[in-house]
């Protein structure tokens, strides 16, 4: 335990809890070591950090007693979802509390004119949809752990998903929100009309935790589309099967939906309990989906069937029933699960390159597996260019982890070097505070703690997070001489 | 400012005397002009402007200038006219970086060669600059996620008010690296920074265009067909509405109510939608508007906004739930000619009478919404803040202008709340 969280304890115990407990209902406050395990890490496990004190409270209300308290004791606080975040966002870094939003998941208000419903950010992602859903409606934002992830976790992530391609990521579905700022204070930020001033909303979400947390969010929903085509296009070369994506996007082909799975995952999932019949011989299997209108949709898909043909696809099938489709994205959305057949421990990395770049950059990525001794899965966004190696490890192996984040680096100084990014939507949170200096110079990271610290003034809101550690100590000189690489963005 | 040493920087940042037919900010012209050609002069002329404590509105096209509370001070107008040029197009990926004061027009010019196009259709769009219109930020016709003007700004460079350059976002379709600061940026009319370059997604042309129009007595009539239009599965990309005045007298229309349905797509898919609304409206004698009619229809309603040149003329802009956007319509009928956009909840009036004004903004908020007084003579600006209502979050709003602009560089005043 550091010195500092030592210290944390002790403040805590000296009374903090007791006023903690008088907040929520007794069960609501977690401080058995048992109890608050589970709490240490989210999605990845490669990043650790034990709460001091887990506390679940049921109303804005009291989220801002919490926040206030906190705040006032100099104790940091973080709020979790479901923990399905992948880069160490909702851990508490420096020790603290975690606020768990999970009994805040109510529905409060659903605006049928206006296409619009307000939550509480603890609701699971898929519980929406299915909530709505007699109206013909759905939340699109779709991250592959939408059965378990929650809408404030989405918020905070700006999580995206593979029909983010076609409707934009969670920010183009996030209208208004309630938010406990990180001084204690209920603010409402825009809400269901265009409002005036700075797009607060806009800004908040992808905040990662920082500028506070979101209790309650007005979310845009979409109507149900006609008709959906799946499309399962394996291919004998990853190479082709990437061109044919930027064909497919050249055409002007707006696909909802356009997924890519490499021979290493296609093999893991058939292997498992979520096998989706994915052929096993092919190097790649491109998953394309089709919604909206019905009319125009067979012939799209005879243009994508096209494409792949002459792209060299070794077979090109239409999922024949609402049964099939699903299967079909199951095996995609639960590719990560399936690979823990694979080894104990996964790092799943998430970079983001131009389209067009993505041939030479799988093979570099090839390389640079070899380079380290490890093996990389690739599933990934194929349209949005979002890629997700994901490299299988053992983390009781002397140096086999520290190996396996320095391939993961690599990885994204590739990313960045062809003019990418290095999150395309898991986020910075503490795995990747110390790349930021890849992407941005110290005087863009300083206009971005400055307006963090407007939000955060005291820094006890989810500490520790998206920049690097040594940014204005004096040490960033250093880091940054890695940045402004060639062909980097800018 | 008048002193000799301010005046022999200016000089070397070659800042060059206003001109008498230059356009005036709530009647007050400043000082100089100064007209950077590149990213490094608008790094010198800022860190000069903050030195000096002079007072800097960015400058693009100048279409949009007129909006905005009476600037508190004004010395210098920093114009992006020279900061034109077009980068790393990628067709395939469809990304382009764009100067930020290169005209959409020419912007648009060079995707259509690819097929390619920018989804925006601000006021002016022939003069509008990429910078000025993020600056403002307004939504337009299409209402739909990945449409609007926040949708589509990647990424940034630009200038703090001390000089400082920065950026933010990246030229990828999909990124979460660092804060959304490109969300801050869009709407902030010129009151944080000044964008030197702007990375933008852009969309393949649709295959076909096709408008629908019909008119209607009653603004009461609209209102029940667009109940019935809205459970159509293929959805229009713009729904646009005309009141029985917009039109001038000379020209078709009407004392009637016009609404305007334009489809996009696949030629198959525009066919079916065409028909199926048409179906809808089918009492109401629906017509069909192709190719060059239907472009010439929409370029009138996007510019209305802009209409007016004179320091006399008003306008005023609703903003409501997209629901009462007809209630809306129908509270102003009697104000002046209005251009409703109804799944965006924002009706435009071109206000007849200085003294309705307040009557107007009244009836805008009784129905929940807000009014923005987009034009108007300065003496009603002076009493009234031009944003209406105070938002929420405002008091984080003044934080961030103070932070990122402490002593009050950028378009001192002439922001919401006067910040």
């Amino acid at each position: 335990m550091l010195a500092s969280q030592k210290m944390m304890r002790d403040k805590l115990d000296r009374g903090f809890l007791a006023r903690l407990r008088a907040i929520v209902e007794e069960e609501a406050c977690l401080e058995r070591p048992e109890h608050v395990l589970v709490y240490e890490c989210d999605g990845s496990t490669a990043f650790k950090a034990t709460p001091d004190v887990v506390v679940l409270p049921s109303s804005t209300e009291q989220v801002a007693q919490i926040v206030r308290l906190s705040a006032a004791a100099g104790v940091p606080f973080v709020a979790r979802g479901a923990g399905t975040g992948l880069s160490g966002g909702a851990i508490p870094s420096e020790g603290g509390v975690v606020v768990a939003m999970n009994r805040m998941h109510r529905q409060l208000e659903l605006d049928l004119d206006n296409r619009l419903a307000r939550y509480e950010t603890g609701v699971v992602n898929l519980e929406i949809s299915r909530e709505v859903a007699t109206h013909g409606l759905y939340f699109a934002p779709d991250p592959s752990s939408q059965s378990a992830c929650t809408l404030g976790g989405n918020i905070a992530e700006n999580s995206g998903g593979p029909h983010c391609f076609k409707y934009g990521a969670t920010t183009a579905h996030i209208l208004g929100l309630t938010v406990v700022t990180p001084t204690g204070e209920i603010v409402e930020l825009g809400g269901s009309r265009d409002s005036v001033g700075y797009d607060l909303v806009g800004l908040f979400v992808g905040s990662e935790g920082t500028f506070g947390i979101a209790t309650e969010a007005l979310v845009r929903l979409m109507p149900v589309p006609e008709a959906v085509k799946t499309i399962l296009a394996p291919f004998g070369s990853m190479v082709s099967a990437c061109e044919a994506v930027s064909d497919i996007v050249a055409q002007g082909i707006v696909p909802a939906a356009v997924e890519m799975l490499d021979k290493a995952t296609i093999e893991v999932v058939e292997a498992s309990v979520l096998a989706a019949g994915y052929p096993k011989d092919a190097e790649a299997v491109l998953l394309v989906e089709l919604d909206g209108a019905a009319a125009g949709m067979d012939r799209m898909e005879r243009e994508i069937g096209l494409v792949c043909e002459r792209r060299g696809a070794v077979s090109f099938a239409v999922a024949k029933n609402e049964e099939e489709r699903q299967r079909l994205w199951l095996g995609r959305k639960s590719a990560f699960g399936a690979m823990g057949r694979m080894s104990t421990d996964l790092y799943v990395q998430d970079g983001v390159v131009p389209r067009s770049r993505l041939p030479e950059v799988l093979a570099r990525i090839g390389e640079i597996a070899d380079k380290y001794h490890i093996r990389v899965a690739n599933v990934f966004h194929a349209g949005d260019g979002n890629l997700h190696p994901c490299i299988p490890y053992d983390g009781r192996n002397e140096g086999e982890k520290q190996r396996v984040l320095e391939a993961g680096r690599e990885i994204l100084e590739l990313c960045v070097a062809v003019g990418g990014s290095i999150s395309g939507e898991h986020g910075i949170g503490t795995e990747k505070a110390s790349y930021m200096n890849l992407l941005f110079s110290d005087s863009d990271l300083d206009f971005m703690t400055n307006i963090r610290d407007v939000w955060n003034p005291g820094g006890f809101c989810n500490p520790g997070k998206l920049f690097p550690t040594a940014q204005g100590c004096g040490e960033k000189g250093m880091l940054s001489s890695v940045a402004a690489m060639p062909g980097a963005w800018l | 400012m008048k002193d000799a040493a301010v005046r022999q920087l200016l000089d070397d940042v070659h800042a060059r005397p206003t001109r008498e037919n230059e356009q005036a900010v709530d009647g007050s012209r400043p000082s100089f002009v100064i007209e950077p050609e590149s990213r490094k002069a608008c790094t010198q002329v800022l860190s000069l402007c903050y030195q000096e404590g002079l007072a800097v509105v960015p400058l693009g096209a100048g279409t949009r200038l007129h909006i905005g509370n009476p600037p508190t001070r004004l010395d210098v107008y920093l114009s992006t006219c020279q900061l034109t040029g077009l980068h790393d197009y990628q067709p395939g990926d469809l990304t382009i970086g764009v100067d930020s004061g290169t005209p959409l027009s020419i912007l648009q010019a060079r995707l259509r060669e690819e097929n390619q196009f920018l989804p925006l259709e601000p006021p002016k769009a022939e003069l509008a600059t990429i910078g000025g219109i993020f600056a403002h930020g307004e939504p337009g016709a299409r209402r739909r996620p990945g449409s609007r003007p926040r949708d589509l700004l990647l990424g940034f460079e630009g200038v703090l008010s001390d000089g400082t350059f920065v950026k933010s976002g990246g030229r990828v379709v999909k990124n979460v690296a660092g804060y959304e600061l490109t969300k801050l940026f869009v709407g902030s009319a010129g009151t944080l920074l000044l964008m030197t370059k702007a990375y933008l997604r852009v969309r393949a042309f649709p295959e076909a265009v096709c408008t629908l129009s019909c008119s209607f007595g009653q603004v009461s009539d609209v209102v029940e067909v667009m109940r019935q239009l809205q459970r159509l599965t293929i959805a229009p990309e713009a729904t646009g509405v005309t009141s029985p005045h917009f039109w001038p007298k000379s020209q078709e229309s009407s004392s009637d109510w016009d609404l305007f349905l334009r489809f996009e797509g696949l030629d198959d898919e525009v066919e079916v939608g065409l028909v199926r609304a048409s179906e809808q409206l089918a009492r109401f004698g629906p017509r069909r508007l192709d190719g060059e009619a239907s472009d010439a229809l929409w370029k009138r309603l996007q510019d209305f906004p802009a209409d007016g040149r004179s320091d006399d003329d008003l306008g005023l802009r609703g903003q409501v739930v997209p629901a009462r956007t007809l209630d809306l319509a129908e509270a102003w009928q009697d104000g002046g000619p209005l251009l409703v956009y109804p799944e965006g909840g924002l009706v435009y009036c071109a206000v007849e009478k200085a003294e309705e004004l307040a009557e107007l903004r009244h009836r805008v908020r009784a129905l929940g919404g807000n009014g923005i007084l987009e034009r108007a003579p300065t003496e009603v600006k002076i009493k009234e803040d031009v944003y209406g209502e105070t938002p929420g979050g405002f008091a984080l709003m003044k934080q961030i202008k103070k932070k990122i602009d402490p002593t009050g560089v950028f378009s001192p005043g002439r922001f919401v709340g006067r910040l």
